[in-house]
């Protein structure tokens, strides 16, 4: 019983916060809604993971993991019909007719965008953004000022309008890997 | 030289706020997505023996205290489809829709028409559609993309599902001559027997049919629904799958087979 409402009041609470976090990551709301529910369904099988307080960064993380998990098996599906091109970037930050700031997020690697996005887009403090991301608020800091400075130049390169993409140098790190 | 924080304009450009997606939630009926998931993917009952009330708990919002989770399936591709020996040529009925300007879509559309699966470029919106009380449409897209979509005509939002994908693909799905039939399906799982029952289905129907039956596995009528304007709907049905849905002609005629399994 005890169980039943603690999953109520995380999903009355939370629902909204998820599904914008998955919508801001999908190509299309009804993947977005997938990915959402899917989370959820961690939540439930993992219910006595949760830590008093930090429900959100918790449900966080468990979205990116299925957003990633979900990219993964569409990359495959779409290899499996042998499609001639890959399916160009939908996701609504990656479009061409979006603003600069987006166009320029959507040259960096998923790695570098995370930490800003969980900062700019889901607002969370640096101890949440690193509980999302599985590292010390420490290295999310750090993670965080170079995906600024990377965005920044990316910004500046658009701005400059250059025939040159300007790229600032990337840090070595795998998706979903410790920052 | 760039005189705000990069943090800042990524703050002002964010896509989707928590509001857009409490109403997000509402129109695509997201609890009953979450119930059904549940429903779906978890240990067993007696694995898990809340789990039932568990499932329950998304679909209070719908004012029942029922443990049955309604999932509305798109089952274009799930289903199969039997003509008839001696079905009477049909026609296409979709040539050209009627046009639908952004500007009489309500924020909502407008802003789901942006994010919905068909390409990131400009979509156009076309009534194919309506009995008055259920209206389709068909979207669009670029880079090749299209989504079908229906709602509730004259509703807000006007787009309550939609199915997207190539263009190729999606036009099979509407009727034609050899498939005159479109469903979509609406099911509800019980979450405790884990049976399935159809609620209701609406549809498309193609020129030259007049009428939907809707059989049983057995072969009995269970319901019976008028076409209008190339929509049907067979509502307030309960009924296990597999069922038939038979395409009846001007005269009486039985022009068409789609079964759904």
């Amino acid at each position: 019983m005890e169980d039943e409402a603690r999953f109520e009041r995380l999903y009355r609470e939370h629902a909204a916060a998820v599904l914008a976090y998955t919508l801001r990551r999908s190509s299309s709301p009804d993947d977005a809604a997938d990915a959402a529910a899917e989370t959820f369904v961690v939540a439930w099988r993992r219910l006595n993971d949760v830590a008093e307080g930090q429900a959100l960064p918790w449900l966080y993380a468990i979205a990116r993991r299925v957003l990633s998990t979900q990219r993964r098996s569409s990359r495959r599906q779409e290899a499996i019909v042998a499609r001639a091109a890959p399916e160009p970037d939908q996701s609504i930050w990656g479009s061409a007719s979006t603003p600069p700031v987006l166009r320029a997020l959507a040259e960096l690697p998923p790695e570098v965008r995370e930490p800003l996005l969980l900062a700019a887009w889901e607002g969370l403090s640096s101890r949440e953004a690193a509980a999302v991301l599985g590292c010390s608020p420490t290295a999310y800091r750090i993670r965080l000022y170079r995906a600024r400075v990377q965005l920044r130049s990316a910004l500046a390169g658009l701005e400059a309008a250059s025939s040159l993409a300007h790229h600032a140098p990337r840090p070595s790190v795998k998706e979903n890997s410790p920052c | 030289m760039l005189r705000e924080s990069p943090l800042e304009l990524l703050r002002r450009a964010n896509p989707a706020s928590v509001e857009n997606a409490r109403e997000l939630a509402v129109a695509i009926n997201l609890d009953e997505r979450v119930g059904s998931a549940i429903a779906d993917k978890t240990s067993s009952p007696e694995a898990r023996p809340s789990w039932t009330k568990a499932v329950r708990i998304p679909s209070r919002t719908r004012k029942r205290g029922t443990q049955l989770a309604i999932v509305l399936a798109l089952t274009v591709a799930a289903l199969v489809s039997v003509p008839l020996v001696g079905a009477r040529i049909l026609d296409f009925f979709w040539t050209s829709g009627t046009p639908v300007q952004k500007s009489e879509l309500g924020a909502q559309d407008q802003w789901l028409l942006e994010h919905i699966g068909a390409g990131s470029g400009e979509k156009r919106i076309e009534k194919i559609a309506s009995d008055g009380r259920r209206t389709f449409y068909v979207i669009h897209g670029s880079e090749g993309r299209m989504c079908l979509a229906s709602g509730p005509s004259g509703g807000r939002p006007a787009i309550a599902s939609s199915a997207c994908g190539t263009a190729s693909d999606l036009r099979k799905a509407l009727p034609t001559r050899d498939h005159p039939l479109y469903a979509e399906t609406g099911v509800r799982a019980d979450t405790g027997t884990r049976k399935m029952t159809i609620e209701r289905i609406i549809g498309l129907a193609g020129t030259g049919v007049v009428r939907v039956e809707l059989l049983a596995g057995d072969g009995h009528l269970i319901a019976s629904a008028p076409v209008t304007d190339h929509v049907f709907e067979l509502l307030g049905v309960s009924v296990a799958p597999p069922v038939s849905l038979r395409a009846i002609g001007e005269k009486g005629d039985r022009l068409y087979n789609k079964r759904i399994p």
